[in-house]
């Protein structure tokens, strides 16, 4: 099971990255979450961020059994009532990356795209896909791309099942502030486009599991700052505006949210220096 | 090992030398000579930043007298109600910072401002208004257009020779004038307009303040072309397409400025035109000062768009408050340059009265007024309110809970407020939503396009003459290489040219004779 974001935590380390839930949405949460956790028969039910809207906002919570990639999510407009998110289509996916718009609030508002095929000839043909389905879909976009685990939480057992790591006591104070030691939380890592000289230094074949987030392109998508006099590290997603993880080596903890519009920066070429 | 290996016969000396080279390479000697060995300390990271900070804490409070601080403590809380915080203790060390500053600073009043996210550092932005007639110079030294930077930082040596080199134009009587003139950068608003208030910055709570430079209006409008992360250092050149050439601290300010005008806003009522500026110039900014009698508003009013105005004046195109003709200047410098230069009248008299034609005609710039209120913002840019507005917390009724306002064109902008209370504050990187004539549809940014590539000279185009196998070139056109005469054709050439020498040559003689037998007759 994967490390629980504690909601307790948010307003004491996501607070230098200057966002936080306030007193009421932390409290409902903390009852609300264990409710519907006990109602849906899960383990845990974590918190996994806020999503802007227009209208309103959405909280989402997520959910994983013994597979931790197999990941359930809900949301709640209200703080009390979680409602699960559908899965989402291939097809689906592909729209939902096109929509660069705000969230509007309504989980049943339909997103039209007249796509450049449909233009034409076939202008009956449009697209459709609701609300629901794009909050679904952008979660998992962003699982996929930005959240991220320090090196060593987690590794895998004599079966390759992937664990978390009892023995992790936090990365040492010198590699808290590099992002080799930032990994992506997520399937398809494949130790053979590893270089042997990659291989050849401090590599272990049981913790490192996953892609650094130092070889994402373009260079310069993460932020990595030292806060709290250098006791706590803190990164920021830059590709999708809103993600924070922070990592303090003692009492070792770490967490990543998302609080923001759900839009991903598209102009992210431009903006770095 | 060794020792026990080669059993030497001052086996203690050996091991004492041997154990003191292990020591050498884990410990640290007290000195080069000594045999004591301390262990290698480290310096704990971070230690620099604490360091700087634990002086706010040995600082006596000042005295009375000093400007306005906000209580920030009190704030935080109505901004952590809205999803915003700085963290308790760093709120708590800010506000000792803040109190430093107006102790160091000729400020009346300051106000924080927010915080901008960087790349390896953050700003946090204090809003300050200057003492009246006090001034704060110290802006030049972190200054805009990164020559200035640059001369700060070095020696007083290579300042002087740039003022030499500034001194002595070169002008050189023979040379003709150039004739378009160029246009003269706008004058910057100085205490007024958009450098109003004066803006300090620090990297984290407790670091020294660095004053920004104020806004250059030609500045402020290539910001609204270009989007640049910040880096967290101030003297950072901006490279982009448009060019913007200062550093990281003009961009900062610009944004910052463009920020306020479309964000900043109070209740409606709070501010009030002074009734003692009657001054009724065109384009001059009414004051505005606090309005005594207003009581506050209630919160489900609060809640209203329209019960929220602009206290900050709107940023005209031109990057300024007031208007300012651009081409002023060209009036004026014909009027004074008539008596003594004819010369240069007679040349450029088409251009200057095409120049004054300008100066009149130049329509000035208008914006919505002074606090105008939110409901008449533009929309978002991809379609969309403005403005979004919540209460905070939906199971208290809403007379008891603070009310927010999120701005959607500047995600991180927002407004907090609980009944007479209200705060504006920014947290997040600097930039807005790609406005309309700048993107995409949905949110690209598409750079301004690049102007084309000056011709220099024509390339070789040819016309082909497919039927002809023999001369399969027609003709050739634009610039062509010409090819080197051979020996053959320069004989044929001279040859040629004596002939047509000797011609010319009998034909005059003809002529003369014609003309003896003319006479002879």
């Amino acid at each position: 099971m994967a490390v629980p974001l504690d909601i307790a935590d948010i307003p004491v380390h996501f607070s230098l990255a200057g966002v936080t839930l306030n007193a009421q949405e932390r409290a409902v949460m903390q009852t609300s979450l264990r409710v519907k956790a006990e109602a849906e028969k899960l383990e845990h039910l974590s918190f996994w961020g806020k999503i802007l809207g227009i209208q309103k906002d959405y909280m989402i919570a997520q959910a994983s059994g013994s597979n931790l990639f197999d990941r359930k999510f809900f949301y709640s407009v209200d703080l009390t009532n979680w409602l699960q998110l559908p899965e989402v289509t291939p097809e689906d996916m592909l729209m939902i990356d096109k929509i660069n718009k705000k969230f509007t609030g309504d989980p049943s508002f339909e997103y039209t795209l007249v796509t450049e095929e449909t233009e034409g000839e076939e202008k009956a043909k449009g697209q459709s896909v609701n609300e629901e389905k794009r909050l679904s879909g952008v979660i998992q976009l962003m699982n996929y791309e930005v959240q991220i685990v320090p090196r060593g939480a987690y590794y895998r057992d004599g079966s390759l099942t992937l664990q978390l790591n009892p023995m992790f006591k936090g990365l040492q104070q010198s590699e808290l502030g590099e992002l080799t030691n930032y990994c992506h939380f997520r399937e398809g890592f494949n130790i053979n486009k590893k270089t042997v000289l990659e291989r050849a230094t401090n590599f272990d074949e049981t913790i490192d599991i996953f892609d650094s987030v130092s070889g994402d392109e373009p260079r310069g998508v993460w932020t990595i700052q030292a806060e709290r006099a250098g006791s706590v590290a803190l990164l920021r997603s830059l590709l999708w505006p809103g993600y924070v993880f922070f990592h303090t080596p003692a009492p070792a903890k770490w967490g990543g949210m998302y609080y923001g519009w759900g839009l991903k920066n598209q102009n992210i070429g431009f903006m770095l220096p | 090992m060794r020792v026990l290996e080669t059993r030497p016969k001052n086996a203690i000396d050996a091991f004492e030398a041997i154990s003191s080279e292990i020591k050498r390479s884990r410990f640290k000697a007290v000195d080069a000579a000594s045999s004591i060995f301390k262990p290698v300390y480290d310096s704990a990271p971070g230690i620099e930043t604490s360091k700087v900070q634990i002086q706010l804490f040995n600082e006596d409070p000042p005295e009375d007298g000093l400007g306005e601080i906000p209580d920030i403590m009190d704030l935080s809380n109505l901004w952590e109600w809205a999803g915003v915080s700085f963290g308790r203790e760093e709120t708590f060390m800010l506000f000792l910072s803040l109190r430093k500053l107006v102790a160091e600073k000729p400020l009346k009043s300051v106000r924080l401002w927010g915080k901008i996210h960087g790349l390896r550092g953050n700003y946090i932005i204090t809003e300050g208004e200057l003492k009246d007639g006090a001034s704060d110079d110290d802006g030049d030294l972190v200054n805009g257009t990164g020559e200035s930077a640059e001369e700060a930082e070095d020696s007083a040596a290579a300042a002087a020779e740039a003022e030499t080199a500034e001194q002595v134009p070169v002008e050189d009587p023979t040379l003709p004038k150039a004739k378009n003139r160029v246009i003269p950068p706008l004058p910057k608003e100085s205490r007024a307009g958009v450098n109003r208030y004066v803006y300090y910055v620090c990297s984290y709570p407790g670091a020294p303040w660095q004053r920004l430079p104020d806004v250059i209006p030609e500045k402020l409008q290539i910001s609204r072309q270009i989007r640049k992360y910040f880096t967290g250092d101030l003297k950072q050149q901006i490279v982009s397409y448009p060019k913007f050439e200062a550093t990281e601290a003009q961009y900062l300010r610009c944004q910052i400025a463009r920020i306020s005008a479309a964000t900043v806003a109070s209740p409606a009522g709070y501010y009030t035109f002074d009734p003692e500026d009657e001054s009724e110039e065109e384009g001059h900014q009414p004051a505005i000062i606090i309005n005594p009698e207003f009581e506050g508003l209630q919160n489900d009013a609060l809640l209203q768009l329209t019960s929220w105005v602009h206290h900050v004046p709107y940023i005209l195109p031109q990057g300024r408050i007031t208007w300012e003709n651009p081409y002023a200047s060209f009036k004026k410098s014909d009027e004074d340059g008539d008596g003594d230069e004819d010369e240069e009248k007679e040349e450029g008299e088409g251009g200057a009265d095409a120049e004054e034609l300008l100066a009149e005609s130049a329509e000035p710039e208008t914006g919505p007024p002074l606090l105008s209120p939110l409901a008449n913002d533009e929309d978002a840019a991809e379609g969309g309110p403005a403005w979004v507005a919540r209460a905070c917390s939906t199971l208290s009724p809403v007379k008891f809970t603070p009310v927010t306002l999120r701005s959607t064109r500047w995600p991180g902008a927002m407004i907090v407020a609980y009944n007479d209370k209200f705060a504006n504050i920014y947290v997040g990187d600097g930039h807005g939503d790609v406005g309309k004539g700048m993107g995409l549809s949905d949110g690209m940014l598409l750079p301004p396009v690049l102007p084309d590539i000056a011709k220099e000279f024509a390339l070789i185009e040819k016309e082909e003459n497919p039927d002809d196998p023999d001369n399969p070139i027609l003709k050739e056109m634009g610039m062509i290489e010409q090819k080197d005469p051979t020996v053959e054709e320069e004989d044929a050439f001279e040859e040629a040219k004596r002939a047509k020498e000797e011609e010319a040559k009998d034909a005059a003689e003809e002529g003369e004779e014609a003309a003896e037998e003319e006479e002879e007759d």
